[in-house]
């Protein structure tokens, strides 16, 4: 008869067991590859027909809710600062988060609407079965040379894949923006309030700049 | 030469600066917590920063800005393959020192190939044909032999850069065998046209990148610090992922932390 305390052992070893297991994981990975790989053709149809505009906002905000686990990136941005925002500083700053990837990323991809760009998936790396590294090449007919992306793909409570950071040409924009942001709260005292004030204004100014460019 | 104890002295100026750099980046590695940046210099960085930013604005974007409406984009282009075709030398130099026999290989193909049927470097029938670019540089060479990055530096004119990046930025002019010839001939013309040259095309190259960086950041400097270390940290590597080895200093190490992990950084 095994003891209460044994079994407990046993289970907990067969659980790391299974977790680790190379076949799973490996099915994890070809998920996490075809999930960008659709991920990004839907993507790259929505832009290529998008008009510009605030439609065009909603339907990034759409795409990227849709594919990016956000509330979890916009928290590990905020790095160690996390736990020292308060409750509503913590809501604040998470939506404005949001808004800011919007207006500055759906900004970016605007040279890309009508441009036939490719995104081919080249490999996964994969670490278990809820975390994998998806290496991709995007093309671009203006350029001969591909840009190499990387996309971390984790899978969440409730079991959908998303990605929680994008690694382009070896620079992970997570990262990047973590150390921005802990620059912007070092500079105000350490406050996390500085954060959400400079966010507000870049956004509202980002804002008007694009709706000044297609009331032209 | 016409003036060797001028020369000398120069020498001796910028191995002054490098020996200083060297040292100052000796005394700052303190503890720091993982999501900052090793800059004790932060503060006289930032005004470096502000100069490069007024040096941008007042000659390299309007350079650039002509450049761009000026040249037809195949000829950018071309420009842009030949002033990379010069820079083999080093490339291959650094390949070798590095060790990496099939890179080399590669450096050395693209050479005779691009040099000749890509006429003086300005096509780049290589690639097509399955050689394709990378690069080289003795700081990645330092780093690859283990010497660490030290200190965040900006550079006057020459932008980010750290202790070993700029020992690596010596050493590479001094090996570039355009400048030893024109060290030989004593034509300082050619290197400083060659400079300037690559400083505007790199700048017309990036020019999106470098427009977006400044309008979407919040913080430029610190924008710019984090993509020049993480680009070079990928640099040294090869841009080789996690499935090779991984750097502890990547981002995208598994052993990293990164976004969905539930435990946040402030035990590191």
């Amino acid at each position: 008869m095994l003891s209460r305390r044994s079994f407990i052992a046993m289970a907990l070893s067969s659980a790391i067991v299974l977790s680790t297991n190379s076949a799973w994981a490996k099915d994890f990975g070809k998920d996490a590859e075809s999930f960008v790989q659709s991920f990004a053709d839907n993507a790259i149809a929505s832009f290529r027909s998008m008009d510009a505009g605030p439609e065009r906002e909603k339907e990034f905000r759409r795409i990227l809710n849709d594919g990016f686990d956000v509330r979890a990136i916009g928290k590990w941005v905020l790095g160690r600062y996390w736990r020292k925002a308060k409750d509503d500083e913590k809501e604040e700053y998470l939506n404005l988060f949001e808004d800011f990837i919007v207006v500055t990323y759906s900004h970016r991809f605007e040279g890309y609407s009508g441009s036939d760009i490719t995104l081919s998936v080249t490999e996964s790396i994969t670490k278990n079965n809820n975390d994998a590294i998806v290496r991709s090449q995007i093309k671009r007919p203006q350029s001969s040379t591909p840009v190499l992306v990387d996309w971390r793909v984790k899978s969440t409570t409730n079991n959908e894949l998303k990605v929680v950071d994008v690694v382009v040409a070896g620079v992970s924009m997570s990262q990047a923006q973590r150390s921005e942001f802990s620059s912007v709260i070092k500079n105000s005292n350490g406050k996390v309030s500085g954060l959400i004030e400079a966010l507000k204004t870049k956004t509202a100014q980002m804002a008007s700049n694009a709706n000044n460019l297609t009331g032209e | 030469m016409k003036n060797p104890v001028a020369h000398k002295k120069w020498l001796k100026k910028v191995s002054g600066i490098a020996v200083t750099t060297v040292i100052l980046a000796g005394c700052a590695t303190q503890p720091q917590p993982a999501d900052e940046a090793n800059d004790p210099l932060e503060g006289l960085n930032r005004a470096v920063f502000g100069f490069n930013e007024l040096l941008d604005a007042w000659f390299l974007r309007p350079a650039a800005t002509l450049y761009r409406g000026l040249l037809p984009p195949p000829i950018q282009r071309g420009i842009h393959n030949a002033l990379a075709n010069l820079s083999t030398p080093i490339i291959l130099l650094n390949d070798a020192l590095q060790g990496e026999t099939d890179r080399a290989a590669t450096t050395l193909s693209r050479f005779a190939i691009n040099s000749t049927i890509g006429v003086l470097g300005f096509g780049d029938p290589a690639s097509d044909m399955g050689f394709e670019a990378h690069k080289e540089d003795f700081g990645q060479t330092l780093a690859v032999w283990g010497a660490g990055e030290g200190a965040y530096l900006v550079l006057p004119i020459f932008g980010p850069s750290n202790p070993r990046d700029v020992v690596g930025r010596v050493v590479d002019y001094f090996t570039d065998p355009i400048n030893i010839w024109a060290h030989n001939v004593d034509n300082q013309g050619v290197p400083i046209t060659r400079s300037v040259l690559s400083a505007v095309d790199a700048r017309a190259h990036f020019y999106d990148e470098i427009e977006d960086m400044k309008n979407n950041s919040l913080d430029p400097y610190s924008a710019l610090r984090s993509f020049y270390r993480q680009h070079r940290a990928s640099e040294i590597i090869n841009g080789q992922g996690p499935s090779s080895n991984p750097a502890p200093n990547l981002s995208y190490d598994f052993n990293a932390p990164s976004p969905g992990d539930e435990e946040i950084t402030e035990i590191r």
